[in-house]
């Protein structure tokens, strides 16, 4: 059941490949704004950007860069993209006004866990 | 958090367990590291940031470059860097190599002092070395450009490689004075150089391979080391086939390619480098400063690239590329039909006189262009040897009228680049002309129309920039650091064209569409197109095209255990994944009915999986299995793809 959040199967490479890259998928979920279960739950994209939840499009672009900086695989030789990706994901969803006003909207009501997890996109129409 | 980082110590294990005089300074590079000896030559660096540095030699034999400038610390040039990635650009024209000496980049010369080399191979049958083919770097002979125009020896090998024989381009080489010829079936090109009267056939690969190989003797020499990893600039519009024979030709030159590395991409990195140490110095920080948009045009003899990128902080995000296949030899191909309309007739039968009339004529144009970059008129004397005579003067006015078709080209693709950078030209802070051809007053004009700036950005060499941009990622992608920081900096790579697949009626769907920061991993949804179908063809595309045969196929596999259902109700994941180092993977399967699990096992592939022929394979395709095996989209909405 553990797997029952909402897109992420739909969304990423399979099962085997999960469990080698467990911290994308759980990024990957994140950045779907997938309503998560207790026992998967990510990392907020605020906390992948290593950013408060009021930063400034200002703030999120310097931090972006400063997290690019230490974790794109040119700087981090012999590790995998997985990390880059997961915060360019983080930053095309928060530099988008729009994006990012829809995510903040699926982590409140996440917090107040009024949705269950149907987690299809369907979901939209109750925001 | 601290991290352990194995360095392989290839020559000198004992500078870690006995210090050597060098020791102590080759180990303050790393002041903020402690290193540990390890039995089996290895170090372990305790490091407190997470940059790793994946290797490097002690001092031992250090290698000592020539500079002309002072350098900034004794320690950097004394320590070797035993897999430093060297910076190599194989021009259509011309070739440099370029590497991270320690404090800075320099760029290497041949026996004769070139920093820019001319790309060719002889292929001359010479008793006194053999039949061993040599380039324009060898440091045996320097051939005459006029002899290099003779038959005996390939170049352009940039234009060829990687291109069936039904390309355009492969058609437009047929005037070249060595045998390229072609069958139109979709199939390599036959290309041939003329050996002791014969015309022995070879590959665009090897050519390019026998090149590099010579490169990288001349760098070994230089340097006092093997060279084994390389980071290689490339047109931005060349394709993964294009790609995958570059690479090809390195590793039959026992080469590495660390990156294949779009041009403008590296010259964004030199100017990310430059715009540091300016913010460096002017705020003494570095804090990450304000963001500087600059759009990079460059023209060289074979291809034309305009990239955008913002920068700041010493990270250089590419924002978007457009590139396509022209130069200076289109230019230089107008102008040999202005002079000498006749100009086919010289080739057609391959003859040695007409051949040799055609390298007089192709060496008097283009003197005669390079002296236009600075003249208004050129006057053009040239014996074609076979009792004609040309004498005629060429006017500027002339020379842009004629070549009025590649000007407009030009212009389509920094629109084209503005646009998809969503950027004005009053967005732009800087315009970075780089390349042969930016030398061409008509083209200097036109760019900086567009984009409604007085002047170029300075401090760029027009013809250096893109191989000190690749050897400055070599050294970042080798994991070195530079104390003062000049090797702080990033280019954040971007897809240079959209990937996708065939979807029902022959339509091509993107997935990772083009500017696209790399790495990337994108996956969408897909259904069914029959009831009941359990199958599906994943047939892969690399392009612009709005169908697919005006893409290229890069490769196709099958989806087995989609579950019964009518269709369009069936869920298949296709999910794209392109590395740090551009390889590109697709993996796919079919969902379980009304669920996010997968049905089974999901496959992923490695493309391309194909070589040549692809249109056939196509065609094959659609014979053998009509639209049983189709898929097709499904509503936009139901796509994951909200919160990109």
């Amino acid at each position: 059941m553990a797997m029952s959040g909402g897109l992420n199967f739909a969304v990423l490479p399979p099962p085997v490949c999960i469990s080698v890259r467990p911290r994308s998928v759980v990024a990957l979920a994140a950045a779907e704004g997938t309503p998560e279960t207790a026992e998967r739950r990510a990392r907020s994209l605020y906390e992948v950007l290593r950013v408060r939840e009021t930063a400034t499009a200002r703030e999120i672009k310097v931090a972006y860069r400063s997290m690019a900086k230490r974790f794109h695989p040119d700087v981090t030789a012999g590790r995998g993209g997985d990390d880059f990706v997961e915060i360019r994901r983080a930053y095309e969803a928060l530099s988008d006004p729009a994006a990012r006003a829809r995510y903040d909207l699926s982590i409140g009501r996440w917090r107040q866990g009024a949705c269950g997890v149907s987690g299809r996109w369907e979901t939209d129409q109750c925001w | 958090m601290p991290l352990w980082v194995p360095v392989r110590s290839q020559v000198a294990p004992a500078a870690c367990l006995s210090p050597s005089p060098e020791a102590p300074r080759a180990l303050s590079l790393f002041s903020s590291s402690s290193v540990f000896p390890l039995p089996n030559s290895q170090c372990l660096v305790w490091r407190t940031d997470l940059l790793v540095i994946s290797s490097f030699r002690m001092a031992e034999q250090p290698y000592m470059v020539a500079s002309d400038s002072e350098t900034t610390g004794d320690d950097k040039s004394q320590s070797a860097f035993h897999d430093l990635a060297i910076g190599i650009e194989v021009g259509t024209s011309k070739c440099s190599i370029a590497v991270w000496n320690g404090a800075q980049v320099e760029l290497l010369r041949n026996t004769r002092k070139q920093k820019a080399m001319r790309s060719y191979v002889m292929f001359k049958d010479d008793t006194s070395t053999g039949e061993v083919p040599s380039g324009g770097a060898s440091n045996k002979t320097a051939y005459e450009e006029k002899e290099i125009l003779s038959g005996s020896a390939i170049f352009n090998m940039k234009r060829l490689i990687g291109r069936a024989d039904t390309d355009p381009i492969v058609h437009a080489s047929k005037n070249l004075p060595f045998v390229v010829q072609t069958l139109d079936i979709g199939v390599k090109p036959f290309i041939a150089a003329l050996v002791n009267n014969v015309w022995r056939s070879t590959t665009p690969e090897e050519v390019l391979a026998i090149f590099l190989v010579e490169l990288k003797t001349m760098a070994e020499v230089q340097l006092k080391r093997p060279i084994r990893n390389v980071v290689l600039t490339i047109p931005v519009s060349f394709n993964r086939f294009q790609q995958i024979r570059v690479e090809r030709a390195c590793t039959m030159a026992g080469l590495h390619v660390l990156r294949l590395m779009p041009e403008p991409t590296a010259v964004a990195l030199l100017y990310a480098q430059q715009q540091q140490q300016q913010q460096q110095s002017l705020h003494g920080s570095m804090g990450s400063g304000c963001e500087k948009v600059a759009l990079i045009f460059n023209m060289g003899a074979g291809y034309c690239d305009v990239a955008t990128t913002a920068t700041a902080g010493g990270v250089s995000q590419i924002k978007a590329m457009q590139g396509c296949t022209l130069g200076g030899e289109d230019i230089l191909k107008n102008v040999l039909y202005h002079l000498l309309p006749n100009f086919d007739s010289l080739y057609s039968n391959r003859d040695m006189n007409k051949i040799r009339s055609m390298g007089l004529l192709r060496i008097a144009a283009q003197d005669a262009i390079h002296r236009l970059s600075t003249q208004s008129s050129v006057q053009i004397n040239v014996d074609l040897g076979d009792g004609t005579k040309m004498q005629r003067v060429l006017h500027q006015s002339e020379f842009e009228e004629v070549n009025r078709n590649v000007f407009e080209i030009c212009e389509k693709l920094i629109k084209l680049c503005l646009a998809d950078s969503k950027l004005a030209a009053e967005d732009i802070n800087d315009v970075i002309l780089v390349g042969g051809c930016s030398r061409i007053p008509k083209i200097r004009s036109l760019v900086l129309g567009l984009c409604k700036k007085e002047k170029e950005y300075e401090g760029m060499d027009a013809l250096e920039a893109a191989v000190t941009g690749a050897a400055l990622e070599g050294a970042v992608a080798s994991g070195i650091t530079d104390p003062s920081g000049s090797l702080d900096m990033l280019t954040i790579q971007a897809t240079p064209l959209s990937l996708g697949i065939r979807v029902h009626g022959g339509g091509f769907v993107p997935i990772i569409q083009r500017n696209t920061a790399i790495p990337a991993r994108k996956s969408m949804i897909f259904t069914t197109t029959q009831d009941g179908q359990t199958e599906a063809l994943i047939v892969v595309y690399e392009g612009e095209g709005k169908m697919v045969e005006e893409n290229h196929l890069m490769g196709y596999f099958k989806v087995t255990a989609i579950p019964l259902a009518p269709k369009g109700t069936a869920e298949i994941s296709v999910c794209m994944d392109i590395d740090a180092a551009n390889t590109l993977r697709v993996f796919a399967g079919a969902m379980m009915l009304g669920t996010d699990r997968a049905n089974s096992p999901f496959f992923e592939v490695r493309m391309p999986t194909l070589d040549d022929a692809h249109g056939w394979c196509a065609q094959a395709l659609v014979k053998t299995h009509g639209s049983a095996l189709d898929l097709t989209t499904i509503p936009k909405e139901l796509q994951p793809q909200k919160v990109q």
